[in-house]
């Protein structure tokens, strides 16, 4: 096994394996990703798998049409479909608040090309068969939206990266970040074997913190809870491909999924976790199992109004995972100072699916030295100065950034 | 009305548990937990006859105070009451004093018709709690059962798995049965049942209610001894090939 590379990437999610990929694709030297579990098989395989287009910071908009771009590149290369489920989107608003926000969204979208159109409650019901029109005052119709199951995506840039050279290494936990006179010099796994390179990836998502602490660097992010609910099967009521829906007055989103519908709901007061808790496997972390229920019955009342039965309606499965929120909810991706030679690309904020290739190619850009095709200083690791994620105080501030989040 | 009671019990979610290093027992407070799979489709094969005949379903579960949890899914899940067997005094129990427990309760409830367990604890793995407290009570058990058929006033039809056999019996009442997730599927929870279960009063009994010898249940009256408990090691001998070469010439 070889002990040097030009790049190591700590992370085999989403965010990682973007970046691996995007790094494969400007050959950008030996490149190696490691996880402590298998690919794609934490954060990532958790997602709710929107992937919408639309948003009002431009940035963003790139970030998502790249992720697109990538799904077509990697269909391409592999020869096999990611099962883009391209479904479109309604946005929903009942309330003036939500209705600006929604204004805001359209104009972005027009601005950046993404067909969208304001449709009529009878085609909201056609296109919704499940839910209450009448609560519906106006909605904004993109027909080009879609979702992706996150794990094949993920696991899409992975075989990729691997075709263009990438040596993937799973289950192969990293224990610490090297450093030596300022800048990293490589990483040493967990059974002690040493892997030196000049470029060190830190794409370890709920972890990241953990690896960067005994080099006293913060990284401005905590794991926050994100949850969703998928009811029972009823594939009259909830049809395969139907539209997935952002309903800002409800704190929550829906999509299709099998016949059965998927819930996303946002508690008021967000749960944000302490990144020395977390245990090697999401598996045997407790995300506070009576959220399931606890949650559901405080937002229920705000769904209620399009979705009538929501009080009865069979519960098949829950999902809860850790979403990385930052206090200003935009990524962090880009070198981190302290270090020549470290970079990080976390922070997802909900976001990863969506823009993960985005945010993979800003980093590739970044440590290889092109110029970059959106402003990083918008994702800079440092735009916080010095902060300590393990505070409980700062953690509240990521939490917020959730509860206060405008979109579904 | 008939009385069905359910017995549930509180198990680790993952196989990453820890061990009492004195007693060599779980800590069952120190892991994630659920209930006993083969629990849910006891009660779910409680609440379905509860459809067709007019029956009490009384949920019961031995356990530490966090196995109230199990208790408030099985009053979601449609049980009727649900009462708590705990005490310092039960703590260590193996199969055999946890069934001097349960029956003690089942005497306490007073008249019943069936008794509903899950096949086996996927923690412990013994499958013996059942068939235990059926003879404790001395009442007819049916193991590995594979489905219910009629139920009168004194009888319930069944049919279980004999190896590649299957019996049909008619069984009197009252009579235990052991049932597995082969037996059905579980309804989906909801909302409305959720906030029913928050509002429903689980009693507690201890070894004093049950009128038993604290003496007689727990970890030192219990015969089972456990002598060592050890995580079997899997390693793995893995050789790094840098070339088809190098793989040819290992696997040579």
């Amino acid at each position: 096994m070889e002990k040097t590379y030009d790049v190591v990437i700590i992370g085999g999610g989403l965010l990682g394996c973007a970046t691996a990929y995007q790094l494969a694709k400007r050959k950008a030297g030996r490149i190696l990703l490691l996880d402590g579990n298998e690919i794609a098989s934490q954060a990532s395989a958790r997602a709710a798998c929107l992937l919408t287009r639309a948003r009002t910071k431009p940035a963003l908009m790139e970030l998502v049409q790249e992720t697109y771009d990538c799904i077509a590149e990697i269909e391409d290369l592999l020869g096999e479909s990611l099962e883009l489920q391209q479904c479109g989107s309604i946005t929903i608003a009942s309330s003036e608040t939500s209705l600006k926000g929604l204004e805001a969204l359209e104009e972005a979208a027009t601005r950046f090309g993404i067909p969208n159109e304001r449709i009529t409650k009878d085609k909201v019901k056609a296109l919704l068969p499940w839910i209450d029109a009448e609560a519906v005052d106006v909605a904004l119709y993109m027909p080009t939206d879609a979702f992706i199951d996150s794990a094949l995506l993920c696991s899409g840039y992975a075989k990729a990266a691997a075709r263009l050279g990438v040596t993937l290494r799973p289950n192969c936990k990293v224990k610490e970040i090297m450093v030596e006179g300022g800048r990293v010099c490589g990483v040493r796994l967990a059974d002690g074997e040493c892997i030196e390179a000049p470029v060190v990836v830190n794409a370890a998502g709920s972890w990241a913190n953990l690896l960067m602490r005994p080099l006293h660097v913060g990284l401005p992010f905590t794991p926050v809870r994100s949850h969703f609910w998928i009811t029972k099967i009823d594939k009259e009521r909830f049809p395969a491909g139907h539209p997935f829906t952002v309903i800002p007055d409800a704190r929550a989103f829906t999509r299709s999924d099998v016949g059965a519908l998927i819930i996303g709901l946002r508690e008021s007061r967000c749960q944000s976790f302490d990144p020395a808790t977390l245990t090697g496997q999401l598996e045997d972390f407790d995300f506070r199992k009576e959220a399931e229920w606890t949650v559901l019955d405080e937002c229920a009342p705000l769904l209620k109004p399009y979705l009538h039965d929501i009080d009865d309606l069979p519960i098949a499965h829950y999902m809860a995972g850790p979403s990385c929120y930052v206090p200003d909810a935009m990524f962090i991706i880009g070198p981190v100072q302290a270090y020549a030679g470290l970079f990080t690309v976390t922070g997802c904020c909900g976001g990863g699916v969506a823009a993960g290739g985005g945010m993979g190619r800003l980093a590739a850009e970044l440590i290889t030295g092109e110029t970059p095709f959106v402003n990083p200083a918008l994702f800079a690791p440092e735009r916080f100065g010095e902060v300590d994620p393990f505070s409980p105080e700062f953690q509240q501030r990521c939490a917020d950034a959730r509860s206060n989040k405008k979109g579904g | 009305m008939k009385r069905y009671i359910v017995f549930l019990k509180q198990v680790p979610q993952s196989t990453k548990v820890e061990l009492n290093p004195v007693t060599k027992t779980l800590k069952r407070s120190s892991a994630l937990s659920r209930t006993n799979p083969d629990d849910l489709y006891a009660l779910q094969m409680a609440l379905d006859l509860k459809r067709d005949t007019a029956a009490e379903v009384v949920a019961v579960s031995m356990g530490p105070a966090s196995a109230e949890t199990v208790l408030r899914e099985a009053l979601q899940r449609g049980a009727d009451r649900a009462i708590l067997l705990s005490s310092p005094a039960f703590a260590g129990s193996d199969t055999w004093c946890t069934s001097l427990v349960l029956a003690a309760a089942v005497h306490k409830i007073g008249a019943y018709d069936l008794l509903f367990f899950g096949k086996m604890a996927i923690d412990g793995d013994t499958a013996q709690v059942g068939p235990e407290v059926a003879g404790q009570l001395d009442i007819p058990q049916v193991t590995c059962l594979s489905a219910v058929g009629q139920l009168t006033e004194h009888t319930i039809s069944v049919s279980r798995k004999a190896g590649a056999y299957l019996q049909r019996m008619e069984i009197e009442l009252p009579c235990a049965v052991m049932v597995s997730r082969e037996n059905g599927e579980l309804d989906c929870m909801t909302l409305s049942g959720w906030r029913r279960a928050q509002r429903q009063e689980i009693l507690r009994w201890d070894e004093k209610d049950l009128g038993i010898d604290a003496s007689s249940v727990g970890l030192y009256a219990s015969p089972t001894r456990v002598v060592s408990t050890a995580v079997p090691v899997r390693k793995k001998e893995i050789n790094w090939c840098a070339d088809a070469a190098a793989f040819a010439e290992a696997i040579k």
